[in-house]
C-alpha cells in the first residue's frame, strides 16, 4: 500500500502546477496532514518554498485590486462594516502574527463583513474577510488571532492556485487514482496453475480489502466527480496545513495555541450536527464491493464498480461536494489532530494561558459596543421580516438607524426592505440613497440601485452607479449586461458597441449581452 | 460583608453545578498529565491506563482551564487540553440552526477559503 501511496504522490508531485495535490492524495487514503509533519510545520521544506515572494505575482495581485479585472464569481459578496476601532484591533493582531512569519508577506488586509456567520475567510488578494458573526462569539484575543492566523496562511501559502491547476489537469487526478486502485489488486493477486488452468487468486485478500474500503471507494468516486471530490480533497489538507502554520504564527507571535482548540469547538457547535449525505449509498456500494473481493470475483467487481460510478452520477455533484466537506472536514476530527501536534511540537507553549481581558476591553468600548449592537438591530429586523412581523422589524430598523453605523450599506439595506414591507415605497428608495459609503457594498446592493435607475430609464445614475460597483469591487463582468442597458438607453451607439465587444469576453454574460442588442437592434 | 460571601457562594455554587453536566469523553493526550490546582504538573498517565469509559468533570476552573475528576479513587485535576469534554465548553450564541433561513444561507465569493463549511442548512 505504502509504495502505491508513494508512486501516487511521485506522479502527482512531478507536475509543477499540481503543487498539494500529492499531499490531498494522501489525505484521502493516509494518514493525517497532521500526523505526517516533523519539527514545526513553519520550518518544512515544503512552506519554505512560499517564503520568497515572486514578483511577478505580487504585479498580479495589485492589478487585482486597482483594476476591474476580477472575475464576477471572485468579486467580494458581502457588504463591508465600517468600525474603524474594531479594524485597527484587528488588523493590529494580523501584523503581530506576520511577524512569526519568516518569509516574504504579501499585502494582508482586514475587512469586516455583515455576516452573521462564524467563520472568517480570505481571497487570493490577501483580504481577509471576519464577520460580525464571528465577533459576537469569539472570547478571546487569542482565539480571534487562531482564526485570522489560520486565514492568513491559506495566502501565505498560495492555497488559492488549487482551483487553477484543477481546471487545467482534472483528468490527472483520475488517472493516478485509478492506477494506485488497479496496482493494489493486481500487487495482491496471483496466478495459482495447479489446476491446469490458469486461475487468479488473491494473496492478501484482507488487505486488499482494507485498500479498497479507502481507496477504491474514492477512486471509482473520484471517476465520476473528479474534479468536485480531488478539489475537496485538497481542501481538506489545505485546511490541515492552515490549521499547522496558523498554530506556529500562533506561538510564536506570543499567543495561546489552545485558543485553536476553542474556536473550533465553537465552530462545530455553529455548523450542528453534518451527517454524510451518501452514507448509505457509500456503505452499501463498499460491502458489495468488498464481497466481490472476498470471492475474488473480478467480474463481478468491475461491474459493482460500474453500478457505483452510474448510481454515483444520478447524485448531485453538490451531495457529493457536502458529502467530503461533511465528513472530512469536521472541525473537532482538526481539533484532534492540531492537539496532538500541539503535544508533540509544543510541549510547554501549549500550556500557555489564553488571555481573556483585552478582546472584551475592545468589544465593550463604546464605539465599537454601539456600532456591533446597530448590526445586531438589523440582523433582528431581518430575522423578524422573515416571519413577516413587520412591526417588530420596525422597532428593530428603528434603533438601528440610531446608531453609529446608521447610514452603512447593511442597516439601510434592512430598511429598505423593512419599509417595501410596510408598503412604503419611495421611503424605501430614500434608505438606499441615505447609503454614505459604497465602497463600502456588496453586489446585491448595487444592484437594487442599478435596476431603479434602468426601470425609470434612468441610464446616467444607472452608469454612474456601475462604474461605483467596478471601482469599489474590482469586477467590470458583475453588471456589464446593466452596463449595456443603460448605454443603450442613452442611445450611445459608440458606447454600446464597446460594451458588447467586451461582455464577448466573459463567457457567463455573453449570451444575456447578445439578446440585449437583438432586442434593441 | 454577606452579600459578597453570598455571591461567593452563589458563583462557586454555580461552577460546580456547571462543571457536573459535563463527561470526559476522550483522552486525547498521551500521555495524560495531572496536575495541580494551579496547573503544575504532578505526574503523568499513558494513555492506555486512563479511564475507558465517560468521565464526569467535577469541577471547572474556568480561567486556569482545569478540570477536578475522580481518578482511581482520587480526586485530581486535568488540563482541558488534554481531554475531550461533551458537551464542549465553548459554543456559539447562535448556532446555523437557530438563524432565519435567509441569514444562515451566506454568500462568498468563489475564490475564498474559510475557515469551516459554514451553515449547509
Amino acid at each position: 500500500m505504502k509504495g502505491y501511496l508513494l508512486l501516487a504522490s511521485a506522479l502527482l508531485s512531478g507536475c509543477a502546477t499540481l503543487k498539494g495535490a500529492d499531499q490531498a492524495f494522501l489525505n484521502l487514503v493516509g494518514p493525517s496532514t497532521q500526523s505526517r509533519v516533523e519539527g514545526h510545520y513553519v520550518d518544512n521544506a515544503d512552506v519554505r518554498q512560499y517564503y520568497k515572494l515572486d514578483p511577478q505575482r505580487a504585479g498580479q495581485q495589485r492589478l487585482s485590486y486597482d483594476g476591474r479585472t476580477v472575475p464576477a464569481a471572485e468579486a467580494r459578496q458581502q457588504n463591508l462594516a465600517d468600525i474603524p476601532m474594531l479594524q485597527v484591533y484587528l488588523q493590529g493582531i494580523v501584523t503581530r502574527l506576520s511577524k512569526g512569519w519568516p518569509g516574504q508577506l504579501p499585502l494582508l488586509q482586514v475587512k469586516i463583513t455583515d455576516s452573521y456567520s462564524f467563520g472568517p475567510s480570505a481571497d487570493p488578494y490577501g483580504n481577509i474577510f471576519v464577520p460580525l458573526g464571528m465577533l459576537e462569539n469569539v472570547g478571546s484575543e487569542d482565539e480571534i488571532a487562531a482564526m485570522l492566523g489560520h486565514e492568513m496562511s491559506h495566502v501565505l501559502l498560495h492555497h488559492h492556485d488549487r482551483a487553477a491547476a484543477f481546471k487545467q489537469q482534472k483528468d490527472m487526478f483520475t488517472t493516478v487514482a485509478s492506477t494506485v486502485a488497479l496496482a493494489t489488486v493486481a500487487a495482491n493477486t496471483g496466478v495459482d496453475r495447479s489446476s491446469g488452468t490458469m486461475k487468479l487468486f488473491s494473496k492478501d485478500p484482507a488487505g486488499t480489502q482494507k485498500t479498497i474500503g479507502n481507496t477504491v471507494l474514492y477512486t471509482s468516486l473520484a471517476n465520476s466527480f473528479s474534479d468536485n471530490v480531488w478539489s475537496t480533497a485538497w481542501g481538506r489538507s489545505q485546511e490541515d496545513q492552515a490549521d499547522l502554520l496558523g498554530t506556529d504564527l500562533m506561538i510564536r507571535a506570543g499567543y495561546a495555541p489552545r485558543a485553536a482548540t476553542h474556536s473550533l469547538e465553537r465552530l462545530n457547535d455553529f455548523q450542528g450536527k453534518q451527517k454524510p449525505l451518501l452514507t448509505g449509498f457509500l456503505t452499501a456500494r463498499k460491502d458489495a464491493m468488498q464481497d466481490s473481493l472476498q470471492q475474488f470475483n473480478l467480474d463481478r467487481f468491475t461491474k459493482e464498480l460500474d453500478v457505483l460510478v452510474k448510481d454515483g452520477l444520478t447524485n448531485t455533484i453538490t451531495a457529493t461536494t457536502d458529502y467530503f466537506n461533511r465528513s472530512h472536514m469536521s472541525a473537532i476530527d482538526r481539533d484532534t489532530e492540531l492537539r496532538q501536534y500541539l503535544q508533540r511540537e509544543y510541549r510547554k507553549e501549549r500550556r500557555a494561558r489564553v488571555n481573556t481581558t483585552s478582546w472584551p476591553k475592545v468589544r465593550d468600548a463604546a464605539p465599537v459596543a454601539k456600532a456591533m449592537q446597530g448590526y445586531k438591530d438589523a440582523y433582528a429586523a431581518t430575522a423578524a421580516l422573515a416571519k413577516n412581523k413587520v412591526p417588530e422589524a420596525d422597532a428593530f430598523i428603528r434603533r438601528a438607524l440610531s446608531s453609529p453605523v446608521k447610514d452603512q450599506p447593511n442597516i439601510r439595506r434592512t430598511a429598505y426592505a423593512v419599509r417595501l414591507a410596510q408598503g412604503r415605497n419611495a421611503d424605501a428608495l430614500k434608505e438606499l440613497q441615505a447609503i454614505k459609503d459604497w465602497s463600502l457594498a456588496g453586489p446585491s446592493t448595487y444592484d437594487l440601485m442599478i435596476s431603479y435607475y434602468l426601470k425609470r430609464g434612468d441610464g446616467k445614475a444607472a452608469l454612474a452607479m456601475i462604474d461605483k460597483a467596478e471601482r469599489n469591487l474590482g469586477s467590470e463582468e458583475l453588471f456589464i449586461t446593466e452596463k449595456l442597458l443603460a448605454n443603450q438607453q442613452l442611445q450611445n451607439t459608440q458606447q454600446v458597441q464597446s460594451v458588447l465587444r467586451k461582455c464577448g469576453q466573459y463567457p457567463a454574460r455573453k449570451a444575456n449581452c447578445q439578446k440585449l442588442a437583438q432586442v434593441k437592434a | 460583608m454577606n452579600k459578597i460571601l453570598i455571591v461567593l457562594l452563589a458563583a462557586l455554587y454555580s461552577q460546580g453545578v456547571l462543571a457536573e453536566t459535563h463527561l470526559i469523553k476522550e483522552f486525547l493526550a498521551d500521555p495524560v498529565e495531572v496536575v495541580d490546582e494551579q496547573g503544575k504538573v504532578q505526574r503523568e498517565i499513558a494513555r492506555k491506563d486512563a479511564p475507558k469509559q465517560p468521565l464526569p468533570v467535577l469541577q471547572l476552573n474556568q480561567a486556569l482551564e482545569l478540570i477536578q475528576v475522580e481518578l482511581a479513587g482520587q480526586k485530581v485535576w486535568l488540563d482541558t487540553g488534554d481531554v475531550r469534554i461533551e458537551p464542549p465548553f465553548h459554543k456559539t450564541a447562535l448556532p446555523c440552526q437557530l438563524m432565519p433561513q435567509s441569514l444562515a444561507k451566506d454568500t462568498h465569493n468563489n475564490s475564498t477559503l474559510s475557515y469551516g463549511a459554514g451553515c449547509n442548512q
